[in-house]
């Protein structure tokens, strides 16, 4: 019995991930939790859609009145199932991101943007030409190319021998915050066309930047929020007190 | 990403450039603690005319650093100018501000295809060895500028040089000069002085606002240089576009190495420090802060090491010139960003000149300019935004 949110495709979904407290009498908050692969489509679960902000759906809140999830569904030990949890967040929260995220994570690249300003005009000329706007591009290029160096960087043991966990630790906090500054400035280079959305006819990319700005919060916020990373990189890379 | 070939690695080091790096960061940890740096500040009362001594100039020459992108057949070690990243951002972190990019940029000029044979014969020899260069650059505060205002005009087997040749870091030691200097038209070429030939020419001391430098103005009236000893046309600019993009590749480097230490001491603090009854570091308004800093300087590093790889693999190609002047961008702003938080988080100590957050970031406020400021780089990559986004993979 109970509820969860952000069960993602949950009206599809013949099984979902289930982290549900088996052990209400444990002392610790994480223990007497177990993992389960629960089945959606029995008596007793009912996923209801919810809509993001970008008129899109793709999560369900799911909720479970009496349902009965069979003793096989278990993954893993009894009450053991923070342990396995966790395992799967690294691999939601890690380099493996784009695996476990899919098209929501696919990144949008600065050639795009550029791509994108050669094709929109100000003052009559390609947005390439106006020298602020051209500055802005730099600046986004440069935290791109430093982001993909990092990335590389990062299998070098004798490069990051100060502090190992910097990089693989503030990836997710610096990838989806340049995609949030990179899509929030394709929308301010269009003009009028950034005030559309899709389904405009005027719509640039069929009002894909906009779409992709929007939906680009479940990055920042979702896997641990932007805010809840910087913590965590200031007190597991740093050794900031809590 | 293991699975990508070297050649295509945003970012390679080698068992060489590790060791280079460990063996530099132990002997400017050792030679160069902050004690070292406050007796050689330039205010401080028994600081050496140089800001080191010749003792530990033999030593850093003993280590082989002068010899960094040097061939063999001319003394050097036969490894490649971009091991020299580790060696000056190890100089960085200690705040050492030793003539080695100096050395080792002149090397890579006078490597330049054009350049006579013999000239460069005679002094990479030199400079393997720890003869002291300067290089006056400048002909005024503008590091876009044409620097030709140092008049040069031809006689009969030599040139003669006039001008003034302002902000010249380590002039006063020097042995050997690269001195930038024009033709009457305006065509850039490159005089290679050598102060044993006799050479006179003033020096008026700046008071530069990072106190572990020494940098002069240096006045030309007349001087003399044999013709042997000047580089015109395509070979000068090429020598000048060396100079420039080296130079703001190491002090990109420089720049990453004090930022470091500047960030470790900005964190000691944060924790010690309590106030409220809490360390200080608890507080997000500090927390925050201090790693979006980190960040930066973890930006900067992988940018510096990345445009090291480049040189490494294709010289100074349009690409590894893009990969440059980003890295200088990023580590200028990185250094300048921590070395100001330095100074604020460090309430009102931090506002002393016994703190040691004020040498950070007087040592930010000299190199964000030094080889050309942010503003400077990001103008010349947006001439070249086809080049700035090139084929590295998103998902690597």
């Amino acid at each position: 019995n109970g509820q969860k949110v952000w069960t993602t495709l949950g009206h599809y979904a013949d099984y979902m991930i289930l982290l549900a407290r088996t052990d209400p009498a444990a002392e610790r908050k994480y223990a007497g939790l177990s993992f389960f692969l629960a089945p959606m489509k029995i008596p007793g679960v009912e996923a209801r859609p919810i809509r993001k902000m970008t008129n899109e759906y793709g999560f369900t809140e799911t909720f479970f009145t009496d349902a009965r999830i069979p003793a096989d569904c278990i993954m893993g030990a009894e009450n053991q199932g923070w342990a396995i949890a966790m395992r799967t967040l690294q691999y939601e929260r890690g380099a493996e991101a784009g695996a476990a995220g899919g098209p929501i994570f696919a990144p949008m690249r600065v050639a795009d943007l550029i791509a994108l300003a050669e094709a929109t005009e100000r003052d009559g000329k390609p947005a390439t030409e106006d020298p602020v706007i051209q500055d802005q591009l730099v600046a986004l290029a440069i935290e791109e190319r430093a982001l993909h160096a990092s990335r590389h960087r990062a299998h070098i043991p004798a490069l990051v021998n100060e502090r190992p966990a910097a990089l693989p630790l503030s990836e997710k906090l610096r990838g989806t915050e340049l995609q949030r500054r990179l899509r929030l400035f394709a929308v301010g280079l269009q003009g009028a066309a950034g005030g559309v959305y899709v389904g405009d006819h005027s719509a640039v990319n069929g009002g894909e930047w906009q779409r992709a700005y929007m939906n680009n919060f479940g990055a920042t916020i979702g896997g641990g929020t932007s805010q809840v990373q910087a913590n965590i990189v200031g007190e597991m890379v740093l050794g900031l007190p809590k | 990403m293991t699975a990508l070939p070297l050649s295509e690695r945003l970012v390679t080091f080698s068992e060489d450039d590790a060791m280079i790096a460990e063996s530099a960061a132990a002997f400017c940890r050792e030679r160069w603690p902050v004690a070292a740096v406050r007796a050689e500040l330039m205010s401080a009362p028994d600081a050496s005319a140089d800001g080191f001594t010749s003792a530990l100039w033999q030593d850093v020459v003993a280590l082989g650093w002068t010899t960094l992108g040097i061939p063999e057949v001319h003394g050097g070690s036969g490894l490649g100018f971009s091991a020299a990243v580790s060696l000056v951002e190890a100089m960085g972190r200690q705040l050492a501000a030793w003539p080695i990019p100096a050395s080792l940029l002149a090397a890579q000029a006078l490597q330049v295809p054009g350049v006579t044979p013999a000239l460069a014969a005679d002094w990479l020899p030199r400079i393997a060895a720890g003869a002291r260069v300067a290089l006056a650059i400048l002909d005024d505060a503008d590091w876009g500028g044409a620097m030709v205002a140092c008049q040069a005009t031809p006689a009969s087997d030599h040139w003669v040089l006039s001008g003034d040749k302002p902000y010249v870091l380590d002039a006063e030691g020097a042995d050997l000069l690269l001195v930038l200097a024009g033709c009457e038209d305006g065509t850039p070429v490159v005089a290679c002085v050598d102060r044993a030939d006799g050479t006179a020419f003033t020096a008026a001391p700046h008071t530069l606002i990072d106190e572990t430098r020494r940098a002069a103005s240096l006045t030309l009236n007349g001087v003399a240089v044999p013709a042997s000893h000047v580089i015109t046309g395509d070979a000068a600019i090429e020598m000048r576009r060396s100079l420039l993009v080296g130079g703001a590749l190491l002090a990109a480097a420089d720049a990453t190495g004090a930022a470091q230490a500047a960030l470790n001491l900005t964190v000691q603090y944060l924790v010690n420090r309590t106030q409220f009854g809490r360390p200080i570091g608890s507080y997000q308004a500090l927390k925050h802060p201090t790693v979006d800093a980190l960040n930066a300087i973890e930006s900067a590093r992988s940018l510096v090491y990345h445009a090291a790889t480049l040189w490494s693999r294709e010289g100074l190609s349009a690409t590894t010139e893009v990969a440059c002047r980003m890295a200088k961008v990023q580590s200028a702003e990185a250094l300048l960003f921590i070395g100001d938080r330095s100074v604020q988080f460090h309430g009102g100590m931090g506002f002393t000149y016994d703190c040691d957050a004020q040498l950070y970031l007087r040592r930010a406020l000299f190199l964000h300019g030094h080889f050309g400021d942010p503003a400077h780089h990001r103008r010349r990559l947006g001439a070249m935004l086809a080049l700035l986004t090139g084929a590295t993979t998103c998902n690597d």
